[in-house]
Formats: C-alpha cells, structure tokens, sequence
C-alpha cells in the first residue's frame, strides 16, 4: 500500500468514526470499497479528493459549514461586545478613582445579569479579549503590555476558567465555579505580570497580593524597589514625575487586563451559577422555616398550660390548708397551728386575689393588645390601600401611555416590516456607535500625564483603536450586529432560518 | 420519518436517480453524474434513506476473485420515486417560471 492509499484510507476511517454509531461501520466499508474501485488515471489525485471531502466535510447530523460560519460569527459578536463592555465598565470604574471597587462590583452584576440571558464561550471571548487589549494601545505608554505579557495571563484566564467550569459541572457544586474562578484570575493576573516582576525587581512572593490590589486604587500598599529620582521609560518615551515604588508601575499594568477579565468572568460564570441546586437549597430553606415557626408557636402555647398547671396547683393547696384548719378547734396546742395555718390560707387567699388580678389585668392588657394591632392593621391596610389606589391610578395613566405609544410603535413597526425594524435597530446602533466610541476614555498619549494616573492606578486604557477610522467602523458594525441580532431574538415567531438542520 | 429538506444538491441527487430509476447506482458514479463531492454526495443519500426515498444493497460478489472489497449500491425505492418526480417536475416548474418568456424559447 503506497504512501496515498495509507493517507486516503486514515481519512476515510477519521470521516467514519464522526458518523453515527450506528452509520459508521457500514460508510467506513463502503468508503473502503470506493477507495479500492479507484483505478486508471490520476487514481491518486481522485482517491485524495473523495478522502479528503469526506474528511472535511460534516457528517450526516452535524451542522453545515455554512451554520457552523453563522455560529461561529455570532459566538464572536457576543464576545467581542461583552469584551468591549466589560472594558468600558473597568475604565469608568477606574476613572472613579476611589469608587473604582464599589463600580467594579456594580459591573460584576451588570455583566452576570446579561450572562444569563446571552450565552457565549470562553474561548471567543478570550480572543476578543486577548485583541482588545493588544489592539487598545496604539502608543506603547503601557510600559508592559506586550503580546508577551497579554498572551500569558489571557490563556492562563481561559484554560482556568473552563477548568473552573467544567469541575463545577461535574460536581454540581456551584461554589467550586467561583472558588476556581478566583485561583484563575489570580493566577492569570500572576502570568500576565511576571515580566513586569522580573523587569522591576518585584519580588515573586507578592504575587497573590497582585490581583485584587489591581482593582484598588493607587497607594493602598506600595513594595518593591523605590525610584527616588520620578524616572520611568515607557515604550521610546521618557517620563519624570513624583517618586515611586515598582508595585504602583506593576499594579496598573495588572489592574488594565484584571478589571476586564474579572468581568467577563462574571459574564462566564453566570449560567453555571443557575443550577438547579439552587431551587433544591432555596426549597430546603423554605420548608426549615415554617418548621421552625411552628416549634416556636408550639411552644409558647405549651407555656400557657404549664401556667395554668401552676396555678392549679397552688389552688389545691389552699383548699388542703382550710380543710386543716376545720381540725383545729379544741386544744391549744392546736391554736397556734389554727392560727398559722389562718395565716397561711390568708396569704393563699391574697395570692389568688393577686393572681386573679393580675389575670384580669393581663386579660385587659391583651384586649388592648389585640386591639391595637387590629387598628394597627387596619392603619397598615388604609395605607396599602392608599398606595395601591395611588399605584392603579399611575398604571392606568400608564397602561393608556403605553397603549397610545405601542398603537404608535405598532403602526410605524407594521409599516417598516420585520427587515426594515432589523435594519432600523441596526441602524441606530452603529450611529450610537460612532458617536459614542470617540468619546471613550483612552490612553494619553503624553507620558508626563500618563506616570501620575499610572501611580494612582486611575489611567484609562484601551479604545486607542477607535481613533483610526477602521477600529471605529469595526465598533459601529459590531454595533449594528448585536443590535439586529437583539431585534431578531425578540421576534415571536423570528425562528431564524440558518437554525435549521441543512440537508 | 420526515421528509428531507430540498435543495439543489438534493435534487441534482434525485435526478441522477431517476435517470435509471431502477439501476443500481455506486457513490462514485452519483459523484460523476451529479458533480457533488463524496462530503456532500453521502450525507444526502443517508438522509434520503432514513426518509425512505432511497435503499442501499451490498453488491453480491466474491471479493477474492474480484480483488476488491463488496461495494454498496443505492436506488431508489417506490414511494421515493414518485417523492423526486414531484419534486423535480417543481422545481422545474419553477425555474421556467423564473426564467420566463425568453427561458420557455431557449427550451423549445
């Protein structure tokens, strides 16, 4: 068997084991055969192309090229506008300067309500990411920002991240997603900042501290060697300002591809954070509280009977000493214990009195009691009325608002057809788009501005590419994209006709 | 069993077919009637064969004396060749309509 019919026969076995199972063995056999019935000219070119068309080409259930293309575009949109979203989100926080934390946080949320509903996978995102960050500083002010630096801590954030995943699925232990999620982003903010460490003299023992001290303002904690003298070289330009330590320079290099990644994890994270474990455990919850209301309930009336036990009980003896006392007439020795026991039963009939006070005023105070939390109540309900009359007042004002304009909306939607509300949404975006880009905050491009905003770790970065005339158009498509996409998704019967399994 | 969705490449297949409809036709001679490559000539003829349109047959040889392996041959059934006559004959409906006038004197 000659070097051709070896390549051709392993392309047709790789072919066949892609087929079904129960499809494979017999295609395998007849792909075999054909290969074997090739004979006369060219032989070798055609039993190449019959292999290597059966190897390249989806089997019998896979989807088309043409889908996995549709897919594929679409997986990359998704990212790349969570990727500008989350680079958006970390700039302002960042410009927040002392807020940075709290603006973070409020990303973090933004991006896991919007992973909920879109869903795309981690390695388009980290492309997008791995490109926008390389893509984001047209001037090198970023003194380490290089493939070598961005390569590192994206690919240590990915294969983490679908580690974090992937042992959260098979577990079914939510917790293990944000715990592994955390050592990634940690270990990925360690991978991209190695060479700063190395280049500044940070010492390697501080690397845990790095991640979350990225996402803190400036001189919060300060290590490494000291630059008395203000100098700091980025790219071919020079820059002197205030003295500095090496960790505020790794720090807000740390903190430019920290703040997205930590966002877009959010993003990752949030349809494995929905797991049906959490119904199950919010069940459980449910039914332990009624569970222990009930016993709380139980035993305040349980209470009640052991009271009146007590007081039974203290009755009873009453009775016991004026029965005694009925013996006590005749001898002396018997006055004494008569008059004791007068004595005694007196203070059973001053006890009781008490007690039967005290029951009255207890009753009296529990009338008032009820009472009160019947007016209580009845203040509560007046005041729930008022505001749900207030309430159906405004949505009725509402309701007729919004029929009017859904009337509106309706005809002018009507009009437009689903095509021309596609291309309008579309439209609008990438105009949004194009006036919104140039507005970003970007990276200066003047050194001397560059080293304070570094030191406090406020510089914004990023976005550089939307000053070329490309970056800007690539923005407002993407725009435009998402936003048909959006108005697509939207449609009630707007099944899209490259779903469908191609024949 | 569903139908399967008609496209061009389908019906170039069903067309090969039902030139001899009852001749037994190898993937091959399908690749060189139809002009379709063996990646998309074969998912075609398994989803034609799960709707039934289409049966396939091990050729009865004996493998030593022919020094080939049995080959695998496909016609088609009876309910799938009155399913590609339709099909076709609209299809060709369909394009004399789209080609019109000047179509319909090219024909003639």
């Amino acid at each position: 068997m000659g070097v051709v019919d070896r390549v051709a026969r392993a392309a047709v076995l790789a072919a066949a084991r892609r087929w079904p199972d129960d499809l494979a063995p017999l295609m395998r056999e007849e792909w075999l055969a054909e290969l074997a019935s090739i004979t006369g000219r060219r032989r070798a070119a055609r039993k190449l192309a019959f292999a290597g068309s059966l190897a390249v080409s989806p089997a019998v259930d896979e989807p088309s090229w043409r889908d996995r293309s549709v897919i594929v575009g679409r997986g990359a949109a998704v990212a790349a506008g969570v990727t500008l979203l989350a680079a958006v989100a970390t700039n302002l926080a960042r410009g927040s300067e002392a807020l940075a934390p709290a603006m973070l946080l409020l990303g973090v949320a933004a991006l896991t309500l919007i992973g909920r509903r879109v869903r795309a996978s981690i390695v388009p995102v980290a492309a997008a990411l791995f490109a926008f960050l390389f893509a984001g500083n047209p001037v090198p002010m970023m003194p380490f920002m290089g493939a070598a630096d961005i390569a590192p801590a994206v690919i240590t954030w990915a294969v983490g991240i679908a580690l974090a995943l992937r042992w959260a699925a098979s577990t079914g232990r939510r917790w293990v997603a944000v715990a592994g999620s955390a050592v990634a982003l940690h270990l990925a903010t360690a991978a991209g900042s190695a060479h700063a460490a190395a280049v500044l003299g940070v010492p390697a023992w501080t690397a845990p501290a790095w991640f979350p001290l990225a996402l803190l303002p400036g001189d919060t904690v300060s290590f490494g060697p000291h630059f008395g003298d203000g100098a700091a070289a980025f790219g071919g330009l020079q820059a002197s300002g205030p003295a500095f330590h090496a960790s505020e320079i790794l720090l807000a290099n740390a903190a430019v591809s920290a703040g997205p990644m930590l966002l877009c994890t959010a993003f990752l994270l949030a349809p494995a954070l929905r797991r049906p474990a959490a119904a199950v455990h919010s069940t459980r919850k449910l039914t332990h509280a009624p569970t222990g209301a009930v016993a709380s309930i139980a035993t305040k009336h349980t209470g009640a009977p052991r009271a009146a036990d007590k007081l039974a009980a203290r009755t009873r003896g009453a009775a016991t000493l004026t029965a005694g006392a009925r013996g006590a007439a005749a001898p002396e020795a018997r006055a004494s214990k008569a008059a004791t026991l007068a004595a005694r039963m007196s203070g059973a009939v001053t006890l009781i009195a008490r007690m039967s006070g005290a029951a009255t005023l207890a009753a009296r105070t529990s009338r008032a009691a009820t009472l009160i939390a019947r007016t209580s109540r009845a203040a509560t309900l007046t005041a729930r009325t008022s505001r749900a009359a207030t309430l159906a007042a405004r949505t009725s004002r509402a309701a007729t608002l919004a029929a009017r304009m859904s009337g509106a909306v309706a005809a002018a939607t009507a009009r437009l057809g689903v095509g021309g509300r596609r291309v309008g949404a579309g439209l609008a975006a990438a105009l949004g788009a194009l006036a919104v880009a140039p507005a970003l905050p970007v990276a200066g491009r003047d050194a001397d501005a560059v080293l304070p905003k570094l030191l406090d770790n406020s510089a914004a970065f990023g976005f550089g590419f939307v000053e070329h005339p490309v970056g800007l158009g690539a923005v407002a498509l993407l725009a435009a994209i998402l936003a048909m996409r959006a108005v697509e998704a939207r449609l009630p019967h707007g099944k899209d006709p490259h779903s469908e399994a191609p024949t | 069993m569903g139908e399967p969705r008609i496209t061009a490449s389908v019906l170039k297949v069903l067309a090969g077919l039902l030139a001899e409809p009852g001749a037994q036709r190898y993937g091959l001679e399908l690749m060189q009637d139809t002009g379709l490559p063996s990646g998309t000539l074969y998912p075609i003829l398994a989803r034609l064969e799960r709707a039934g349109w289409v049966e396939s047959r091990w050729e009865q040889i004996d493998p030593a004396a022919e020094g080939r392996p049995n080959r695998r041959y496909y016609l088609l059934t009876a309910d799938g060749a009155v399913a590609a006559r339709r099909e076709v004959a609209l299809m060709r409906q369909q394009m004399s309509r789209a080609a019109g006038p000047l179509g319909e004197a090219r024909e003639a």
